[in-house]
């Protein structure tokens, strides 16, 4: 009797561990969907940048240190490679690239 | 725009992410002109209020191009209007105030509304004048086509801006705002329930200050409910007692611009239950500042209405007397309507007035009056020079017509026919050629008495070419009538063949036309004798 009381209230601890894990799941999940890293990972999805591209975005935006990622996406601005630091001016050609990808821009030419 | 940037706005507008909205407010205030009008537009079409805020926060420093973006959408600033104008700051109400009216939020009505009817609300002055404003510009669309055709539902927009209006009306003893009333009334249609219901019961609260709207506001829309009242087959009351009273230009301009537009059956029927007018008085300013149209207007519309005919009738005998010509004309037709002494009197005294037109009006009512002398009337305004009024009086005196004196000639005494021709020949101004026409008739009957008519009326004159054609008539009879008609006519060619008529193979021809001869010698005679006389006594005067 002892054995089947045990063996309900684990499977019903369990239950509720495999319900809790869902919900945060969930939570989570709605959470990055309405956060300003999720935009910019869907505007990356919707532009089909490949992991170098995105990585060199995110540096763009942690240089600028702009709160809202996905700006990059819609200011040429944040992407004019004579506005970056030291430690992206290496990969100016890259940004300038990416900037007439996203704007349809001359590369060559500053905003 | 290129196409990448676009996807990228696409996805910013349509994405259930809300980091999309500050994403695109940032943008508002980007440099590149392309992302600032985009963001603009995807926050117009999110349905964020956050987003809204934020464009109606920079709706001032927006150039042309984003105001135009904005005016395409201006619905969606409505609720964020509403929501400023309740801002304890009187900038930022004003500032919403000014975005109201540019973009013509009508959807902010109801904020506004019951921003009005709150108590002791600090901006629902402005709020209740905003309402004024916005309604006058909802007018203004609804009575221009061309606007009507720019936006796709202007009659529900109509129905809902008048439904918020209404709760307004409804809490008018709370607000006393009067600028809601006029509003109401700008665009309420006279099926309204709600303004059914306050004209009905007079106890009601905002009764008193409808009718006193309606009976003073001078802004079309009310004056257009009040007048599409007229086309009721039940008038009520209180909307008769407003026609009544209301004695502004404006006003009388547009309700007889609304019976013109009417047809005569319903005109009749729709001003048949008015019963009074204070405007319809003799010497009343109102009748002066009419023009010639509205004079005109104005007796027809008289004419018309149940007021008492004593009444209209002064009012015509006003404008007979001294209205405009269009107005005196109108009266002068009018009074044809009207019977009894006293507008017997006025036919008689206006008939002297000088324009001809009312002249003749006059006179043909003058007979159908029955008025005593009357005939002695007409006959002493037989040369009058205008051709109207003899019109009217061939018209009122069909015995002296060329054609009924012939068809009478015979009947007529001989003492009575000169002077019953020479009247005929004055009135009856187509005497000519009905005369030539009688002359070449087929029956020799009808040409001789064309021949006596003629002579009778002093015309031989005139037709003389024809009546010495008639001297070879085949018919003795006519031609003895012609030889004696050709007596009044002294010319060289009468007598040349009056001589030659003296060979006619008719003795009593010969007779009459010697008889002639002799009174034409006579007559010339007596000419030739005083002109001699005159240089007779000039020649014993002179040394």
């Amino acid at each position: 009797m002892n054995h089947l009381v045990w063996g309900l209230v684990g499977a019903a601890g369990g239950l509720a561990l495999i319900y809790g894990a869902i919900h945060m799941a969930k939570r989570l999940t709605h959470r990055w969907h309405n956060s300003h890293g999720g935009l910019f990972c869907s505007l990356c999805r919707v532009h089909r940048l490949d992991r170098s591209a995105r990585r060199l975005l995110k540096q763009v935006v942690q240089y600028h240190r702009l709160a809202q990622p996905a700006r990059v996406f819609i200011e040429p601005y944040w992407l004019d490679p004579t506005r970056l630091g030291a430690p992206l001016r290496g990969r100016a050609a890259e940004v300038a690239a990416l900037r007439s990808r996203l704007f349809d821009l001359d590369p060559a030419s500053a905003v | 725009m290129s196409s990448t940037l676009s996807l990228t706005f696409q996805y910013l507008t349509k994405t259930k992410n809300v980091a999309a909205v500050d994403v695109l407010i940032a943008g508002l205030d980007s440099s590149h002109s392309v992302t600032r009008d985009n963001a603009l537009r995807a926050l117009l079409s999110r349905p964020d209020a956050k987003g809204h805020r934020e464009v109606f926060l920079r709706l001032k420093s927006l150039d042309a191009e984003c105001r135009a973006v904005v005016s395409q959408r201006p619905e969606r600033l409505a609720r964020v209007a509403g929501e400023a104008m309740r801002n304890p700051d009187a900038a930022v109400s004003a500032a919403a105030c000014e975005a109201i009216l540019s973009f013509r939020l009508y959807d902010a009505m109801p904020a506004l509304v019951s921003l009005v009817c709150e108590p002791e609300q600090p901006n629902a002055a402005a709020a209740a004048q905003t309402i004024a404003k916005l309604t006058e510009q909802l007018y203004g669309e609804l009575c221009a086509p061309e606007e009507r055709a720019v936006r796709r539902d202007v009659d529900g927009l109509r129905r809902r801006v008048t439904s918020a209006l209404e709760s307004g009306v409804v809490k008018f003893r709370g607000h006393r705002r009067r600028e809601v009333i006029e509003a109401f009334l700008l665009v309420a249609k006279q099926q309204n329930i709600v303004l059914r219901q306050i004209l009905q019961h007079p106890q009601d609260a905002n009764h008193q200050a409808i009718i006193e709207i309606l009976s003073t506001s001078s802004q079309g829309g009310a004056i257009r409910l009040l007048l599409s009242f007229l086309d009721e087959p039940q008038l009520p009351q209180v909307i008769k007692n407003v026609l009544a009273v209301r004695c502004d230009l404006k006003f009388v301009k547009n309700l007889l611009q609304t019976v013109n537009s009417m047809t005569a059956r319903i005109a009749q029927e729709a001003l048949g239950r008015i019963d009074r007018l204070d405007w319809a008085v003799p010497g009343h300013p109102l009748l002066g500042k009419l023009n010639e149209a509205g004079q005109r207007d104005a007796v027809r519309l008289l004419v018309a209405t149940s007021i008492p005919r004593e009444q209209v009738l002064k009012v015509l005998s006003f404008l007979l007397l001294e209205g405009t010509t269009e107005g005196r004309r109108a009266a002068a037709e009018a009074l044809a309507r009207f019977q009894g002494p006293e507008a017997d009197a006025l036919t008689v005294r206006a008939l002297n007035n000088r324009d001809p037109a009312v002249r003749a009006s006059l006179i043909r009512q003058l007979r159908p009056r029955g008025i005593p002398g009357a005939m002695s009337l007409l006959m002493r305004m037989v040369d009058h020079g205008h051709a109207e009024v003899r019109e009217a009086l061939r018209d009122c005196m069909p015995e002296f017509t060329v054609r009924h004196f012939l068809a009478n000639f015979d009947t007529l005494p001989e003492t009575r026919l000169a002077v019953a021709g020479n009247m005929v020949r004055r009135i009856d101004t187509d005497s000519v050629p009905i005369l030539r026409k009688e002359m070449d008739s087929l029956s020799p009957v009808r040409r001789r008495r064309a021949v006596q008519a003629t002579a009778a009326m002093g015309l031989v004159r005139e037709l003389e070419e024809r009546i010495i054609e008639l001297l070879s008539d085949e018919d003795h009879m006519v031609r003895i009538e012609v030889a004696k008609a050709l007596a009044d006519c002294d010319t060289a060619p009468t007598w040349d063949a009056l001589r030659d008529a003296l060979l006619d193979r008719s003795v009593i021809v010969q007779e009459a036309a010697e008889q002639s001869l002799e009174q034409i010698s006579r007559s010339l005679a007596r000419d030739v004798g005083q002109e001699q006389l005159p240089q007779t006594e000039t020649e014993e005067v002179l040394p």
